[in-house]
């Protein structure tokens, strides 16, 4: 059977072009889809850098205000993230009781956060 | 010279057709999704770091604890500052007294006539005395409980 929908001189399209444009079409597609995925990867990141960023300056304060009194432990809500607090002291100034207080946040990958701060222990005592 | 496409000819272009059809609008539909996702997540994400910033500088500003008038309605908690903190609504720089209020539909906050409901969906609000985590306010710290997604909070 034939059907006359339109007459044309050539031959048509010869199997490797059409695999060709199939080729580019999917290709095209399978960019498009991956970088639809990778944009959701990245916001995805974003978002939970951000609650990371904040789980840790919780936690950080929360020792602070002797909340919690262990030098280490897992961080709330990221299973695989563990938070430290190392203190020593410091020879800065003779007159003061300085502690310098180190606090960091290691995930699978390593040390992602550190924070240093200097306590005064005076100032603890008043 | 050929007449026209035989049937197989216009069946495989149909089909051919359909699939690229399709892959385009599931690639459009996966672009829009993701754009909307992304849009919501990110008003969520900054409606939560706004809420806890403006409630850190009023924390930290604070100069006194106030104790409400009235009893809160039960399952709200109501934490009133006189804070040093920036004014939201002025540029000034002044002792101001804002009124946080915590329950079931979320945290808002008053500061004068404005108020304005800065997290909705269950919060939790509590307070560090020194030994343990009190509902009553005052202390050194607060703990803020969120849900979807779970976050707590502590600031000092």
């Amino acid at each position: 059977m034939r059907l006359s929908i339109r007459k044309r001189p050539e031959q048509g399209f010869t199997l490797i072009e059409v695999l060709v444009a199939l080729a580019i079409a999917g290709g095209s597609l399978i960019l498009i889809l991956s970088a639809n995925g990778a944009s959701l990867r990245k916001s995805v990141d974003a978002r939970v850098s951000e609650r990371l960023q904040r789980a840790a300056e919780s936690k950080f304060a929360e020792w602070k205000a002797g909340a919690d009194r262990a030098s280490e432990g897992s961080l709330a809500g990221f299973a695989d993230h563990r938070w430290e607090v190392r203190t020593a002291r410091e020879d800065l100034a003779p007159l003061r009781r300085l502690t310098r207080i180190r606090f960091s946040v290691t995930g699978p990958s390593g040390r992602l956060l550190e924070w240093t701060e200097l306590r005064d222990e005076a100032e603890n005592l008043r | 010279m050929r007449g026209g496409f035989t049937l197989v000819e216009v069946m495989v272009a149909v089909a051919i057709s359909a699939l690229l059809i399709l892959g385009v609008a599931a690639a459009t539909q996966a672009t829009v999704k993701t754009a909307e996702r992304q849009k919501s997540d990110a008003r969520e994400g900054e409606q939560r770091a706004r809420a806890i910033e403006l409630l850190r500088q009023d924390w930290r500003g604070r100069t006194k604890i106030g104790k409400p008038a009235m009893t809160p309605p039960a399952g709200s908690r109501v934490l009133i500052l006189t804070t040093t903190s920036d004014a939201v609504s002025s540029t000034s720089r002044a002792i101001r007294r804002v009124t946080y209020t915590v329950s079931e539909n979320g945290l808002s906050r008053s500061e004068g006539s404005a108020e304005s409901l800065l997290l909705p969906g269950p919060v939790g609000m509590e307070f560090w005395d020194g030994a343990a985590w009190r509902s009553e306010p005052g202390g050194g710290s607060v703990r803020l409980v969120l849900q979807r997604p779970e976050e707590t909070i502590v600031l000092n």
